[in-house]
């Protein structure tokens, strides 16, 4: 079978005032992993990023965490929570661009497997963590929400949705 | 939810979801080679004949062990198993943050994978190998790998190296004890450079 | 994802890594090199950043492992990636870095996210996870790779930058 060319744009948004979720919704199904590409920032204060799946708001979501906080390297778990939170200190700060996300959704399109990610959550002022996410359902990820609890995404955050299709 | 702008070349250009031609865009460098999906318990799962027009490979994959044990995720090159592999580790298991290494090993190691006892969780693996043609360099690879089964995981970032300037023709992997459970899928794609 | 340019250190070896004129069309860049310097009696080096001609007004905060021991975190004022093989390592083993820069062409500050390993035949190795940023608010227009040491970045060494797109 020849190659086939992939790693497609699907959906992206750039806020032009300050929101405290962005949904990626319809989500085609044709793909088998998803790439997410947030660059963000917070007001009135900095706030870490969440996410769910399908609008499930049961607590389905646990990750497991390397966190570097620039003085200690560690690692943290959260079980049963109702969200996938994405940075736990690499906040989304009060000024635009200083914290970056990628998160990979591998095989998201899969209806008999539970959906696991990878993500990395980056502000250099604050430190880095590379996270494994579970959302415990067999559903297929037809809508992801971003959202930022409490406050909201600057003005100028962007949020980029990829597909990737394995031959 | 405020109004989002969209991007513009999306709506000049027809549907977000299409590659349009824009009249000045160029080849998209990612490829996807092959697939292999895990049918019951797989031994291994293994790439041959793998194309030497690209530059660089990535690997995704989501694996689970077939029976109730967590196991590791291991990789071969060109049916290589001599002493001619390395790697090293960082990662956090949910309590602490540690490091590996293993030297002149007969595998590279990826990362852990969960045992079935979580029926439909898997690992996940990203797994980078560049310049995989180039027959002047050993083989570097780059894999950032985890899983989270709601109270136990691993996440880490690996490397390894194959002491072999061979371009990597074949890529076996397998897990170190046991085999695959089913449905654990292995994505081969190609990067253009 | 396109290739916009493949940079190969030929026999003399290279101060540095130039990518020039960076069309200013795609959304992110992401650059994947595969390194090795001369530093003198060393098992690893620092590969390092410039934008736009200056690697003033970096910074990052990363996670840092050895190969045994608990890891380490610490924060950096520059624009070093992490690490590259040195000539103590194994002959012939090259690094893997991994750059993902978000939103290279905003007027907001530039986040960037970095993966970097070396390998050797020893227990003893270098492998970083940072969060780095650039506190400018220009569009990147050239980058350069270099060696914080100022040593020479040996033959077959390799970079590859590339655009991303957003929808």
């Amino acid at each position: 079978m020849p190659a086939t060319n992939t790693y497609d744009a699907i959906q992206s948004y750039t806020l032009t005032s300050a929101t405290n979720t962005v949904t990626f919704g319809s989500i085609p199904q044709t793909y088998t992993d998803l790439v997410l590409i947030l660059n963000l920032g917070s007001t009135p204060s900095a706030q870490l990023t969440r996410l769910r799946f399908n609008g499930d708001t049961g607590t389905n979501y646990s990750d497991t965490k390397l966190r570097g906080n620039g003085t200690t390297a560690y690692s943290t778990r959260i079980s049963n929570d109702s969200n996938a939170t994405l940075n736990e200190f690499a906040y989304a700060s009060t000024t635009l661009g200083k914290c970056n996300i990628i998160v990979n959704f591998m095989n998201y399109s899969n209806t008999t497997t539970y959906k696991t990610f990878l993500f990395r959550a980056n502000n250099a002022d604050l430190g880095t963590e590379l996270g494994a996410g579970l959302w415990r359902s067999t559903a297929a990820i037809s809508a992801i929400e971003v959202s930022n609890p409490g406050n909201n995404f600057l003005s100028g955050s962007t949020f980029s949705l990829y597909g990737i299709k394995a031959a | 939810m405020a109004v989002s702008s969209f991007s513009n070349s999306g709506i000049k250009s027809g549907s977000k979801r299409n590659k349009i031609w824009d009249q000045s865009a160029v080849e998209n460098s990612f490829f996807s080679i092959a697939t292999n999906t895990a049918t019951g318990s797989t031994a291994d799962v293994t790439f041959s004949s793998i194309p030497q027009t690209y530059t660089h490979l990535q690997l995704r994959m989501i694996v689970k062990n077939h029976t109730a044990n967590t196991n590791n995720t291991r990789i071969q090159f060109n049916s290589d198993t001599g002493a001619n592999y390395s790697w090293h580790e960082l990662f956090g298991d949910g309590a602490s943050a540690g490091s590996n290494a293993s030297i002149s090993a007969s595998y590279m190691y990826l990362g852990n994978h969960p045992s079935n006892a979580v029926a439909s969780a898997f690992a996940v693996y990203v797994v980078d190998i560049l310049d995989y043609t180039n027959t002047n360099k050993f083989k570097t690879v780059k894999t950032l790998s985890g899983y989270d089964l709601n109270g136990s995981g691993v996440v880490g970032l690996r490397s390894g190296n194959w002491r072999s300037t061979s371009a990597i023709s074949t890529i076996r992997i397998f897990p170190g004890a046991d085999s695959f459970g089913q449905y654990s899928s292995f994505a081969l794609y190609g990067i253009k450079g | 994802m396109v290739k916009i340019q493949t940079v190969t250190v030929g026999v003399s070896g290279a101060s540095s890594i130039d990518f020039t004129s960076i069309p200013q069309t795609y959304t992110d860049l992401k650059i994947v090199a595969s390194l090795r310097s001369n530093r003198s009696a060393a098992l690893g080096d620092t590969p390092a950043l410039k934008f736009n001609g200056s690697s003033a007004n970096f910074s990052n905060r990363y996670i840092f492992g050895q190969g045994s021991g608990t890891p380490t975190s610490g924060a950096d004022a520059d624009s070093g990636l992490g690490t590259m093989p040195g000539p103590n390592a194994t002959a012939s083993v090259f690094g893997s870095l991994e750059v993902y820069i978000p939103n290279y062409t905003s007027a907001n500050n530039k986040s960037f996210s970095t993966e970097s390993v070396m390998e050797t035949n020893a227990t003893a190795n270098y492998m970083v996870m940072m969060a780095n940023l650039w506190s400018q608010t220009a569009a990147i227009t050239s980058i350069s790779i270099f060696s914080q040491t100022s040593s020479t970045i040996l033959q077959y060494s390799t970079a590859t930058l590339y655009g991303i797109k957003k929808a």
